[in-house]
């Protein structure tokens, strides 16, 4: 009696399965295969980031729940479906995943690529785990196309799935060098790191001429290169805003924008070390060299924004054309330019290629006292002690001043972004 | 007093003048003095400064095998960064919602800043030292590690231009094409893309651009061999250089002529990337000009 | 309510605010199918704002939140399950500043069928033709289907979006302001060809200028500060209004 109460209870359930327009439960399905799906994708990524083989049968459980998932989505949905190429791809998908789930467990553990003249093997987890990502960001933007009834929503469905993923990739690194670090350098910052002068190729002692050489460098390159760029900019935008000149002038600041470190670096070294020496006065010039062009960029926009009326306001009271630009325009363009040099400071405390011909040592050169000394800067202490790996125990140091440096340069970002966004003057 | 008004607002103008040409005079001055240091090479080698053959202590200084090193491991760093970089700068301008919006885009802003060395240093201990068991290679320095450092690089610069592009195209195109029925996925591929694809693309060269001058980070996980990578599919090889990192690595100890063919590699890295950023600017230029009309 | 006069959309108790601040305040009116209804009232008074709410284009704003209810064919436009996709489809649009994609003259009419699904190349020819007939600028352009749009001057642009608009064969056309970026022979040229389309198509109008709409509606709404303060036919309106306010703003005491 029992039995076949529940037997015909089944045999409703699987006429309710059985019609294709049974909406909710069509719903259901899609929603666990997406979510099964992007799990299965998070695993795949897991497993490179921590270089582990998630294992045959947990990899052919994962890679067949997916097939089985969307056939079923198929058979709800697809089947009477007229767009036969979206039918086409799926059946493909649907069968690539069936026979990768079968034959990825037995690919060796190890595939030597010497066969192609290279020195390296592809390991499994590798492979696995980047055909576990791509099979679950495929299957998961398949299995939202149900869920809209194939209606232009749905792949506009997929394409967000899409687009989040990648927003996701792009924050990853982000967050890991972040936070390593952070994690790995906190506890090498102490009062002895920050005051002490570097003794045993930097494994010992601290980075306090280092900072001092930084600081130094950069003062002198806003004195340099902060009335340079706004002289430029106030010429561009106030003076000549059309022309041949202008052009030649903006595509001239572009190209010194683009300028690699290292190319400035080997003109410090040919034209200003011959007559300035190994000085933090080289390393001056050519870091204003590196942040004029930032500084005359965002200083034009600033100037930019200040409305056209301001300006014919003060001409009509018998202003002249330069009154009007200190009295007028420069004021409420002023926290624009102080962001765009701030900056270009910045990046100036964060480059090494520059100046480490033309400027720095690695220890020895204390507290400058004239600006024809040699200097000690963060950036190159750096580099010095990543060269160091491995043959000094430097490891703490290079994490520390990593963090250091970060903390400067990433401080004067937000700064810089801060005094954008609360000046912000919306005309 | 009309005359001294009007003279002193000449001068200033004149004065602003010669500042703003300063930027210009610097670039020529850079270019005399690196032609000129490497003047030397190019008359000793001819059309040989371009070929592979190197010998750094007595010649010949051919410097092929690290401009086709730059070539390689810009084209790796811009198969990472190119797909993601526009995915993502759709993501931030179109369908992120207004609060995460002004959290991301600083967030990516200050990605931008972080410098170079940290990019090496974290290049070093991070991700050489995860390459190296990962695919049984022999030491982890590889044009795979430098592509990963430098997609990751360029991927802010490509993704904020591409953003700022994308929020130019006119509000009104987008209202337009939604009011005839298109879904906001549509509209994107179908008005927002394409309106602003001198924008996109602008990014991308200026991307493509950086990676090629960008020095620090790639010298230090390249392993840095004279020698041209083959075959080319081989990221994993422990050999090979730039030339960025060509000219970091040896000038320290370079003399003679050997400084002269680094200076020829700083050249050619100098016009490379003016180019790179000219065209650039011409683009951004045809961006401006279209939504003006005509 | 004779077929003479079916009620095409009906806004019943609409109130929407921009974050806090309430921009409409219960508004309630019908617009009538197969005919003009203008609305009508001094800047910043939410007619543009009305007018957007009919083809929820407001939606795209953030922050904008809307109580109330538009019914088109027995169907609520602002209910959960309705697709809004769908409703731009049967309610077109033209805005106030003509803006034509930065693409050719065909491919900016065929763009809407394209998103609807038509992949025919014959057909679109014919929808293109079609339309630009419907819009009075087939004569003008038909040689010229391939030049870009932004090429033309404001009217005949205007026109092409007019044209695009008609192209997705909507039932009902809403125009914001659609001449006032243009000069009077142009603005000349629409106004025919708002009373040539009301013959197959319902057309809601927002015009700041008061003659145009006596010119080419039949039903008029005249709105202030965000709340609807009179409804009724052009006629009745402008000789004879209702309201103290209305007249003074029919006369051009202010505004």
């Amino acid at each position: 009696m029992d039995l076949r109460k529940s037997y015909s209870y089944f045999k409703d359930f699987f006429k309710e399965l059985l019609k294709r327009d049974n909406w909710e439960f069509k719903k259901i399905m899609c929603i666990v295969s997406i979510v099964f799906s992007s799990l299965v994708a998070i695993i795949g990524f897991a497993s490179v980031a921590m270089s582990v083989y998630i294992g045959d049968i947990f990899l052919r459980f994962l890679l067949g729940t997916i097939a089985i998932l969307i056939s079923i989505l198929l058979f709800y949905s697809y089947i009477k479906l007229h767009k036969k190429k979206e039918l086409a791809s799926l059946i493909v998908f649907v069968v690539i995943v069936f026979l990768l789930a079968y034959y990825m467990p037995l690919f060796p553990p190890q595939y030597e690529l010497k066969a192609y003249d290279v020195d390296a093997s592809i390991l499994k987890f590798m492979i696995t785990s980047f055909i576990l990502i791509i099979v679950g960001i495929l299957g998961a933007s398949f299995s939202m196309k149900p869920l809209y009834n194939f209606t232009s929503k749905s792949s506009q469905a997929s394409a967000y799935y899409v687009l989040t993923v990648a927003i996701l990739l792009i924050l990853y690194p982000l967050v890991v060098i972040v936070s390593s670090i952070v994690s790995n350098g906190i506890g090498g910052i102490s009062w002895e790191f920050l005051t002490q002068d570097v003794s045993r190729h930097g494994s010992k002692g601290g980075v306090f001429p280092a900072i001092v050489g930084t600081l130094l460098l950069l003062m002198g390159t806003v004195f340099i290169a902060l009335p340079l760029g706004i002289g430029s900019a106030i010429y561009l935008q106030e003076y000549a805003k059309k022309g041949k000149i202008v052009r030649v002038i903006r595509i001239g600041v572009d190209v010194l924008q683009g300028i690699p470190s290292i190319v400035h670096g080997l003109f410090g070294l040919a034209f200003f070390v011959p007559i300035f020496g190994i000085s933090l006065l080289s390393g001056i010039l050519i870091m204003s060299f590196l942040t004029l062009p930032i500084i005359i960029r965002s200083s034009e926009e600033a100037l930019k924004s200040v409305p056209q009326s301001l300006r014919e306001g003060s001409y009509a009271v018998g202003a002249t054309r330069w009154q009007t630009i200190q009295r007028v325009v420069l004021p409420p363009a002023l926290p624009g330019i102080i962001t765009g040099t701030v900056l270009g400071v910045g990046r100036a405390a964060g480059e090494t290629a520059p100046i480490m011909f033309t400027a720095v040592v690695f220890m020895g050169a204390g507290t400058p006292t004239s600006i024809f000394d040699p200097i000690q800067a963060l950036p190159y202490h750096l580099l010095e002690l990543t060269r160091y790996i491995g043959a000094y125990p430097v490891d703490q140091n290079a994490w520390a001043t990593a963090l250091l440096l970060l903390s400067i340069v990433l401080g004067m970002n937000a700064i810089a972004i801060i005094i954008r966004e609360k000046y912000r003057v919306e005309f | 007093m009309l005359l001294s008004r009007t003279l002193k607002e000449e001068l200033i103008k004149y004065l602003f003048f010669c500042v703003a040409a300063v930027s210009i005079f610097i670039i020529f001055f850079i270019f005399f003095f690196l032609f000129q240091e490497a003047l030397p090479a190019f008359q000793e080698m001819g059309w040989g400064i371009f070929s592979t053959k190197w010998n750094a202590s007595n010649g010949p200084y051919g410097i092929g095998a690290a401009i086709f090193g730059t070539l390689i491991v810009t084209l790796g760093a811009m198969l990472i960064a190119i797909p993601l970089g526009i995915l993502g700068a759709i993501f931030l301008s179109e369908l992120a919602p207004h609060r995460l919006r002004i959290i991301l885009k600083p967030i990516i802003e200050l990605l931008a800043g972080v410098p170079s060395i940290v990019y090496g240093f974290i290049g070093i201990v991070l991700i050489v030292r995860y390459l190296q068991p990962s695919f049984d290679m022999l030491s982890g320095y590889s044009f795979l590690a430098g592509s990963l450092i430098l997609g990751v690089m360029a991927l802010p610069i490509i993704i904020s231009m591409s953003d700022d592009a994308m929020k130019a195209v006119p509000r009104s195109y987008k209202e337009a094409s939604l009011a005839l029925g298109a879904t906001k996925w549509e509209t994107i591929k179908k008005v927002t893309i394409p309106s602003s694809i001198s924008g996109i693309s602008a990014a991308v060269v200026l991307g493509i651009g950086r990676a090629i001058g960008e020095t620090m980070a790639v010298s230090l996980v390249l392993g840095n061999v004279m020698k041209i990578p083959l075959p080319p599919w081989d990221m994993f090889e422990t050999t090979g250089t730039t030339l960025t990192s060509l000219i970091v690595n040896d000038m320290g100890e370079a003399t003679g002529l050997h400084v002269n063919a680094l200076f020829a590699g700083a050249v050619i890295l100098f016009v490379i990337v003016a180019i790179m950023s000219i065209s650039s600017n011409i683009l951004q230029e045809r961006v401006e000009k279209k939504f003006r009309g005509g | 309510m004779t077929s003479k006069n079916k009620i095409k959309m009906d806004i019943r108790n609409l109130n929407l605010w921009y974050d806090k601040s309430q921009a409409l305040y219960d508004i309630t009116v019908p617009v009538l199918e197969n005919k003009v209804t203008a609305i009508i009232g001094p800047s910043g008074c939410g007619k543009s704002t009305l007018i957007r709410c009919l083809n929820r284009m407001n939606d795209i704003i953030n922050k904008c939140r809307i109580e109330g209810s538009v019914i088109m064919d027995d169907v609520d436009i602002y209910e959960k399950k309705t697709d809004v996709v769908e409703i731009r489809k049967k309610v077109g649009m033209v805005f106030q500043k003509p803006n034509p994609f930065p693409k050719s003259i065909y491919e900016n009419i065929a763009y809407g069928c394209r998103i609807a699904g038509i992949r025919n190349k014959k057909k679109l020819d014919e929808i293109v033709e079609n339309s630009l007939k419907e819009a009075a600028l087939w004569d003008e352009v038909s040689d010229r289907l391939d030049d870009s749009a932004m090429g033309f001057s404001g009217g005949q642009q205007q026109r092409l979006c007019i044209a695009r608009a008609l192209a997705i064969n909507p039932d009902v056309v809403l125009m914001d302001e659609p001449c006032s970026a243009l000069d009077p022979i142009a603005t000349a040229k629409i106004e025919e060809l708002i009373r040539e389309l009301v013959k197959n198509y319902t057309v809601v109008i927002v015009t700041h200028n008061m003659q145009q709409a006596a010119r080419v509606s039949n039903y008029t709404a005249y709105m202030y500060l965000g709340k609807l303060i009179e409804y009724g036919g052009t006629k009745q309106i402008f000789e004879n209004p209702k309201e103290e306010s209305t007249e003074n703003y029919i006369t051009g005491r202010f505004g």
